[in-house]
């Protein structure tokens, strides 16, 4: 039965996970303030009641440690220090481990002895609340018959006190919880009195957490704290004793719950109401009816075009009405759909100060991370692939890209370095931008390296320029680490970031300047399922190119094509562009070659342009892209196909696969 | 055994079958897509109401030789495993069924006897019955 609960466990200790990363980071950088204490603490606080029900043993000792632990910071018992940071962290980790058994079914592989010890000795020794800080609350009013049932408790010889009881705001149902807690009272004693009155708390329940009782009972206020303390949900206790003539104080004003709640956590509450979680299976398939949809619409089309031009009647008129409206809610249908499987980029962006963290320390690096366009939304599986590559580009700046301080100081710069990641949207595609203000990239250093290595011949490397010898990077066998560290050159290079983000439709491009910095920028289609394609023609066939591979379309004659070392290849903007004449890579015949004009399609990122000739452009369109199927598998250099217009398929060039085998 | 329906069908004079089970359709030859560099005997992919469906010719993949598609030539839509595969005949007979089946000799007419579950009798003589699951078995390298 746990494990249909366990899905749902993992969500909630993944979000609360990333949270603790980024308030940890935060009481690092910002110092100690009440409310991140008092958030770390409610994570650190909700995974333990949530490990502790799903019976996740080791979890709930951890959390509780580290909820003691911060309890007492929050008291102010303890202050932060670089020494608690790096236990938290160390704590956090330890949690992601046990995070990582779980998903894997495999208990108690991760050994929490050492952290738990550690967390321990941390912790003073436990004050007379162990949990929630409650403020001095005044006193309630008590009616004369209260107050007569107290005099008559304390001369059974019951010690009477005040019970303050917080419970977790996170808690359900919070009026059974209270219930519960007063039935327990009623166990151990007697209650005379509670506020707000246990009796009328259903109608009032959800925005209930405290509760205060007035008790009578044979224990004494250290024992009724901790007996009050092991309930379920229960965050703070506070008992106070009571005079019979502290009771008949009278004070007015106690409405003070709501001062415990923190705002923002009942705005949390609220969005979480008005949201619901739908598998990835589910959008993507309502993704593929789209594609249907936009399929059948551009038939529709075709067929209103044609039938234009054989009739005039007032039917034709209808059909294109019919066909314009449709056009307008399917794109309409299609962006709710596509938004409805974007996330803000800002998920993956959140991990990325705790690695700075950890890289700066084990190099010895000082750096300021500046993360920018945290909204910016994209498909999730873009999200997801993009992680990885990310990730490494961000470690290849860290560890290469920016110096040592001592190292920038002697350069005249400041000693802290800068790493800026951002996301924005630019022209209907998603653009990241990892930029450091680094060393730079030495064009001289990639030639020899390069050579060295045999990536390229010395006839080669004398005719690169400066572009084309930092674009070396991107060639396999290529790591210009003269050490292996930890932290980058695991044999992970930078070619395979780039087959990573060209097999997603994407562009890396790399900007450097000696000394000032490297700025690595990815271009991203906003979704996979869905691209605009030019329509080309070879022969009589129809090809797509995915618009976000093309740089741009040139017409040229055959006058403008030279000829180096037997390749063709055109001058652009003094940058040299080898052509590939599609046919020839399709193994088709080349006809249609009279024309006096060549169409060349631009491809490809900054360092590695072709030209693809053509026949004929056809225009662009949105296309649908649909897997050849099984039987046909991987073919090379063709992405996928797609339906027209007309009914007919045509199959989508892929582009890395062509420039790949240049 | 005796019982159990296939699809007759002919590419020049020789006579094939297969079980009726595994054809989901029988449609006319229509627009292929031809794509570059796979198998020769890989003719392209349709769209078969919006479902992109390979197809594959008979012909080629017996190595005989080839020939213009006529009005008669069908393509003969299979499941196979968890794709669809149309396959390229010259022309589709009949609904059949045999009195016996004869496993298959070494070579059918030049023709690995592999490809063929059987050789079914009729009336009209002999048809081999197509071995699906290793026609449409492709190295999926």
């Amino acid at each position: 039965m746990l494990s249909e609960y366990k899905e749902v466990f993992l969500e909630e200790l993944e979000e609360q996970l990333q949270l603790m990363d980024d308030v940890i980071l935060q009481l690092e950088q910002e110092g100690e303030t009440e409310s991140v204490v008092q958030s770390l603490f409610r994570a650190a606080h909700t995974l333990k009641g949530s490990s502790a029900a799903m019976g996740y043993e080791e979890m709930k000792q951890l959390t509780h440690e580290m909820e003691h632990l911060l309890d007492q910071v929050r008291s102010k018992e303890l202050s932060i220090t670089g020494l608690l940071i790096d236990l938290l962290f160390q704590s956090l980790d330890c949690l992601k481990e046990l995070k990582k058994d779980i998903i894997r079914d495999d208990a108690s592989v991760t050994d929490i002895s050492g952290c738990v010890r550690d967390l321990q000795a941390f912790a003073e020794p436990p004050k007379e609340w162990v949990h929630h800080e409650i403020e001095d609350l005044t006193k309630p009013e008590l009616s004369l018959d209260t107050t007569l049932k107290i005099r008559e408790a304390e001369e059974h010889g019951f010690i009477v006190s005040w019970i303050t009881v917080l419970i977790s705001p996170e808690c359900f149902i919070k009026g059974a919880r209270l219930y519960m807690i007063y039935t327990n009272l009623c166990e151990w004693g007697d209650v005379l009195y509670s506020v707000p009155d246990i009796e009328g708390m259903e109608e009032q329940e959800d925005s209930m957490f405290e509760i205060r009782f007035l008790y009578a009972g044979t224990q004494s206020s250290q024992e009724l704290h901790d007996l009050v303390a092991a309930l379920s949900e229960v965050i703070g206790v506070k008992v106070e004793s009571l005079s019979t003539e502290m009771a008949v104080s009278i004070n007015k004003e106690n409405e003070k719950q709501e001062r415990i709640v923190n705002e923002d956590h009942t705005h949390k509450a609220k969005s979480k109401a008005q949201s619901i979680r739908v598998s990835v299976e589910r959008l993507d398939h309502l993704m593929n009816l789209v594609g249907e949809l936009v399929i059948d619409h551009t038939r529709i089309h075709q067929v209103e075009r044609s039938q234009r031009g054989r009739f005039t009647d007032d039917s034709v008129n209808d059909l294109s009405q019919i066909s314009d409206h449709l056009s307008r809610i399917i794109s309409e249908l299609q962006e709710s759909v596509m938004k409805a499987r974007m996330l803000p980029i800002e998920q993956l962006f959140n991990r990325f100060p705790r690695m700075i963290r950890d890289l700066t320390r084990d190099l010895g690096k000082d750096i300021e991370l500046i993360i920018g366009g945290k909204e910016t939304e994209l498909d999730r599986t873009l999200i997801e692939e993009i992680a990885d590559p990310l990730i490494h580009l961000i470690r290849n700046a860290v560890d290469h890209g920016i110096e040592l301080p001592e190292k920038r100081e002697m350069s005249g710069k400041p000693r802290k370095g800068t790493l800026s990641i951002r996301a924005a949207h630019e022209d209907n595609q998603v653009v990241i931008y990892v930029e450091d203000n680094g060393a730079g990239i030495d064009p001289d250093k990639m030639r020899d390296s390069a050579l060295s290595k045999g990536i390229i011949s010395p006839e080669e490397a004398v005719l690169l320029n400066d572009r084309e010898a930092i674009h070396l990077i991107f060639r396999p066998g290529f790591s210009t680490a003269s050490r292996v560290s930890d932290v980058s050159g695991r044999g992970v290079g930078m070619d395979i970031v780039r087959s990573h983000i060209e097999k997603i439709n994407g562009l890396i491009d790399i900007e450097t300047g000696l000394g000032q910095g490297t700025c690595f920028k990815i271009r991203l289609p906003l979704t996979l399922a869905i691209i605009i394609g030019l329509l080309v023609k070879l022969n009589d066939q129809t090809f797509i190119i995915p618009m976000s591979n093309i740089a741009e379309i040139v017409r040229i004659t055959h006058d403008d094509i030279e000829t180096v070392r037997g390749q063709q290849v055109i001058l652009l903007r003094n940058q040299i562009i080898p052509i590939v004449w599609l046919h020839d890579h399709f193994n088709m015949p080349r006809r249609g070659q009279k024309k006096s004009h060549i169409q060349l399609v631009i491809v490809g990122s900054a360092e590695k342009r072709l030209a693809l000739a053509v026949d004929e452009l056809i225009g662009n369109q949105e296309i649908v892209i649909k897997s050849l199927g099984p039987y046909v598998g991987k073919v090379d250099s063709v992405a996928g196909s797609t339906i027209l217009g007309d009914g007919k398929v045509a199959l989508i060039v892929e582009v890395s696969g062509i420039i790949n085998q240049r | 055994m005796g019982q159990e329906q296939y699809i007759e069908f002919a590419i020049e004079e020789e006579y094939y079958a297969i079980h009726i089970q595994d054809i989901h359709e029988i449609i006319k030859i229509q627009d292929i897509t031809q794509i570059p560099n796979v198998t020769s005997y890989v003719e392209g992919v349709i769209n078969l109401r919006g479902k992109i469906v390979p197809v594959i010719s008979l012909r080629k993949f017996f190595n005989l030789e080839e020939r213009d598609h006529s009005r008669t030539t069908r393509i003969i839509v299979v499941h196979h495993l968890e794709d669809t595969v149309g396959i390229i005949v010259d022309r589709v007979n009949k609904v059949t069924m045999f009195s016996d089946i004869q496993s298959p000799p070494e070579r059918i007419g030049g023709i690995d006897g592999n490809y063929f579950v059987g050789i079914g009798l009729t009336n009209g003589g002999l048809v081999a019955i197509l071995k699906l699951n290793e026609i449409l078995l492709r190295e999926q390298e």
